[in-house]
């Protein structure tokens, strides 16, 4: 993974009638090479959890708590035009 | 409208056997504080890509440039669409996405109000922005690389973006649920794997 940034909504300042309501937009980089192999991908993301959840939290209870409060409205591949970056 | 499988992502996908026996290990902190962010969501046709992005090269990027040496700015990063992976059906559609984040201290409003008096791409024909809004990062979940050097290696490495648009239920209790499972779990996780 090359990135990730996760943003919440403050404040809408303009939507166009009929556009779905989200309040959450998170942006994760993927390096396709690196993640051809699903497999060495789960097991790189299963050691990750295994870092950051505590033994005495049902992880699984956790992850299907937030399913039933989160929907996707939308999900996008996208390219950066990086020649359009202020930085 | 679907369940969630994303950047709850990575992690929520993937098998979780085992976790529970051992010994919770130190995560890694962003490098940054909470930050401001506007975003726009913009649709352009196919018909007026190109105008669109050289009206952004040649009209926009100088404006956020002189944003920046002000003070006002601190990162643009524009998207573009390459496939839309899950939609509601029968929404607007939109395929350009640009980040705006507010130099530290900065004013939101300030720079509403500086996009919204000056109109760069907006005066141009066929291009809508369909939805404007401030955000802010969500605690432990900002690993953003967006230096110039972040961005020769993600050219180099040929970098793909996921973009997730995600409606939490709108009552303080969702709303706080949710944070603190990217807060705890989600966000530290994926710093593992950035």
């Amino acid at each position: 993974m090359f990135s990730a940034l996760a943003l919440e909504t403050v404040k809408v300042n303009y939507s166009h009638p009929g556009l779905p309501n989200w309040n959450q937009i998170h942006i994760v980089g993927t390096i396709p090479e690196k993640e051809k192999d699903p497999t060495a991908a789960n097991a790189a993301g299963a050691t990750a959890i295994r870092q950051v959840i505590p033994g005495n939290v049902d992880f699984a209870a956790v992850k299907a708590a937030v399913h039933s409060i989160a929907t996707h409205s939308r999900d996008d591949r996208a390219r950066e035009l990086f020649e359009l970056a202020v930085r | 409208m679907r369940t969630i499988s994303g950047f709850i992502l990575a992690l929520g996908c993937l098998e979780i056997a085992g976790y529970s026996q051992t010994t919770p290990q130190s995560v890694p902190v962003p490098d940054e504080g909470l930050a401001v962010y506007v975003v726009r969501v913009i649709s352009v046709g196919s018909a007026q890509r190109v105008a669109f992005v050289a009206c952004l090269a040649q009209s926009d990027l100088p404006f956020w440039r002189g944003l920046k040496e002000k003070g006002l700015l601190a990162r643009v990063s524009v998207f573009e669409t390459t496939s839309v992976t899950k939609s509601e059906p029968g929404v607007p559609v939109w395929n350009f996405v640009i980040s705006s984040q507010l130099a530290e201290g900065a004013d939101a409003d300030s720079f509403l109000q500086a996009i919204e008096k000056r109109k760069g791409f907006e005066s141009a024909g066929g291009a809508e922005v369909r939805r404007m809004e401030t955000m802010r990062t969500t605690p432990n979940s900002n690993y953003a690389r967006s230096t110039a050097a972040d961005d020769l290696k993600a050219g180099e490495s040929k970098v793909e973006f996921l973009i997730e648009y995600i409606a939490v239920k709108d009552t303080p209790e969702a709303l706080d649920r949710f944070s603190e499972f990217m807060r705890l779990y989600d966000g530290p996780g994926i710093g593992l794997l950035v």
